[in-house]
């Protein structure tokens, strides 16, 4: 363990970092899991997506030389890569084994990813921090990335906007009656395939949004689709899968065990996350938040 | 319930009539004999051909994965995506042997191959199937990965760059392995050892209560199965034929990496038994052909596209094929001829 150099503003600053991380990964989940709560699909072409929105926002930045564009219109576009993908190749699977759509989805990953390989090359991308926070503030004495505490903050505004759309509006009613009765739903003259379409472009556009928002801070590009989407899963598998509340929890204590990890084991860091989904599963097999059985 | 009972719930369902069965399976057995007759003969007849005997032991080797990736995704309904860790493991297995460790001896290296994905197999196997559904999927799929984070980062297992080593001499009535055509003969021993061992298992009572746990694994709960431990035995099974898989590939190219562990090769045998038709080991065979077949193809081909060639595009391949054949074809090539073999029947009858 490095501790030599072990200060309170150093733990801080770690858990800032790490915080930062669990937004994005929050984002990401909490598309995943909705996903799966609706529809029981485990969407394996989901960090796809997400290195599809740095992508955009890459050659968005390029073309208008504004983060602030990127930011709003690549997950639109990441969307309408969702919509596609709903529409002509997860819908005729409905009737089908659950299985053969987590297959597909696989094969929409191969596919798609190494389609942006084809497209944007295979080295590394990164994007500048956007004014107004390409700059450090001064925190505790130290210099902190500006830029990072905004993303915790979008974070947890989109977490609590989430929150609120799913507990207090009729959509959210719709998508929460759709998780525990398919059938009841469609019985109330309530068109169910739009709600499965809307909320699967939803998911992506999240995804994408968390792909934008991180390319800032650290560079992206081949293979990162997988790497994001194990993390991903991880945080869903700690949390539980189908509850919002899983994933908050879930992407919290992955990015800061990850954060940590990095900070003060790092030979053994590759090993935190993996150690904490062991000690969880041993515990609780199907995750931290979840009641129902999967 | 009694033991009887089970045994007659789970043999019972929709077998054909005993006779046509016996007669399926000599037709079976010709076929198999044909195709054995035709991987001997071919070095044999064209002993120049190098690319070709080199091709063959390739698709034969990845037709062991394929059957080792049918007994639990075809058989027992356990949707992985992380088979190939016990392939890299296997690999690993004894190319450090070899390169590590120092000790150059072949037979060794395949124990320890089979000895390190069993045990492999059987850790992260205990910990996958106590979750079910999706939880599995995701589970394997991460703890595939986290065995390739490590391999990747490792100074040990050569990181990014992987480990060449030297191939072990030995030689089988007085004929040395390391040379391509012995090499060969041996892969296909392998191979056919693995084939009919899967099929005396998949014939057993153990078999068909893995088929039982794949069509309604609530059943065989409640008929008195203790249906997680006969999953694991599967998966441990399972892994130590892929690792033997794997072994033999470090052995015939005499390096290993961290590749081997990638999760795009645990997608390339879902392919494979997809491709072919799953729950049938003939499919696994089949697909495993195909799908290097097609790889060869490819990765010889020099179409441009942009600024790349299509050998460079393999994985839109895999990719599409993947979704040609689960959105068109989800029983694979077997299921398709199945289809048409009654197709022709119907037709026939209504003449």
């Amino acid at each position: 363990m490095n501790l030599q150099n072990f200060s309170f503003e150093t733990l801080i600053f770690q858990v800032l970092n790490g915080l930062a991380f669990s937004m994005l990964l929050f984002l990401l989940a909490a598309g995943m899991t909705l996903i799966f709560g609706l529809m029981k699909v485990v969407n394996l072409a989901h960090g796809t997506f997400y290195l599809l929105g740095a992508y955009f926002g890459y050659s968005i930045i390029t073309l208008t030389n504004s983060f602030w564009i990127a930011l709003i219109l690549a997950p639109v576009a990441v969307g309408l890569v969702g919509l596609v993908m709903e529409r002509f190749f997860l819908r005729p699977l409905y009737n089908k084994p659950h299985s053969n759509m987590v297959i597909l989805t696989l094969g929409f990953a191969y596919l798609v990813g190494d389609l942006t390989t084809l497209i944007w090359g295979g080295d590394p991308k990164s994007i500048p921090s956007p004014e107004p926070f390409h700059q450090s503030v001064e925190l505790l004495g130290r210099n902190f990335p500006s830029y990072r505490l905004f993303v915790a903050a979008l974070g947890l505004l989109l977490a609590l906007g989430l929150w609120l759309l799913l507990e207090k509006t009729r959509i959210g009613a719709i998508v929460r009656a759709g998780v525990s009765d398919k059938e009841m739903v469609r019985g109330m003259g309530i068109n169910i395939s739009l709600v499965f379409t809307s909320l699967f472009v939803f998911g992506m556009m999240l995804a994408g949004l968390s792909g934008v928002v991180a390319a800032p801070f650290q560079s992206f590009g081949l293979g990162d689709d997988l790497r994001i989407l194990t993390y991903a899963l991880l945080v869903v598998v700690i949390g539980g899968l189908g509850t919002l509340s899983g994933a908050f929890w879930g992407a919290i204590l992955i990015g800061l065990v990850d954060s940590l990890g990095a900070a003060y084991f790092p030979s053994i860091a590759q090993f935190g996350i993996y150690i904490v989904m062991a000690l969880v599963l041993l515990v609780r097999p199907t995750g931290l938040f979840n009641r129902a059985t999967a | 319930m009694s033991e009887s009972q089970t045994e007659v719930a789970v043999k019972n369902p929709a077998l054909p009539p005993q006779a046509n069965r016996r007669i399926a399976f000599k037709w079976s057995w010709l076929w198999g004999g044909l195709v054995v007759l035709a991987l001997v003969i071919y070095p044999l007849v064209n002993s120049a051909d190098t690319y070709g005997i080199n091709l063959l032991t390739q698709i034969l080797i990845a037709a062991i994965f394929a059957l080792s990736y049918d007994l639990i995704f075809g058989y027992t309904g356990l949707l992985s995506f992380g088979q190939a860790s016990y392939y890299g493991l296997g690999a690993f297995g004894a190319g450090l042997l070899v390169s590590r460790f120092e000790i150059s001896n072949f037979w060794l290296s395949l124990l320890v191959a089979i000895a390190i994905a069993s045990v492999g197999a059987l850790i992260l196997g205990f910990f996958s199937i106590r979750t079910s559904g999706v939880y599995f999927m995701m589970l394997t799929l991460a703890l595939a990965q986290m065995l390739f984070s490590i391999a990747f980062k490792w100074e040990f297992t050569g990181s990014s760059d992987g480990v060449p080593f030297t191939r072990p001499e030995f030689s089988l009535f007085g004929v040395s392995l390391k040379e391509l055509t012995p090499f060969y003969f041996f892969v296909v021993a392998c191979f056919i050892l693995c084939f009919i061992g899967l099929t005396v298992v998949i014939r057993s009572p153990f078999g068909q209560v893995l088929k039982g746990i794949r069509d309604n694994e609530e059943r065989m709960t409640a008929v008195g199965y203790q249906t997680r431990n006969f999953k694991l035995v599967a998966f441990v099974l399972a892994g130590a034929i892929a690792g033997l898989a794997g072994g033999l590939n470090a052995l015939f190219t005499g390096f290993v990496g961290a590749n081997s562990l990638n999760w795009i090769n645990s997608g390339a045998v879902l392919v494979m038994v997809l491709l072919g038709g799953k729950g049938t080991l003939v499919g696994s065979v089949v697909g495993a052909f195909f799908v290097i077949y097609i790889q060869s193809l490819i990765q010889g081909s020099t179409i441009p596209i942009g600024n790349y060639t299509l050998a460079d595009r393999w994985l839109t391949v895999l990719g599409l094929i993947f979704m040609i054949f689960v959105l068109f074809a989800p029983n694979g090539i077997v299921g398709l001829g199945k289809s048409m073999v009654r197709r022709v029947k119907e037709w026939q009858q209504k003449r």
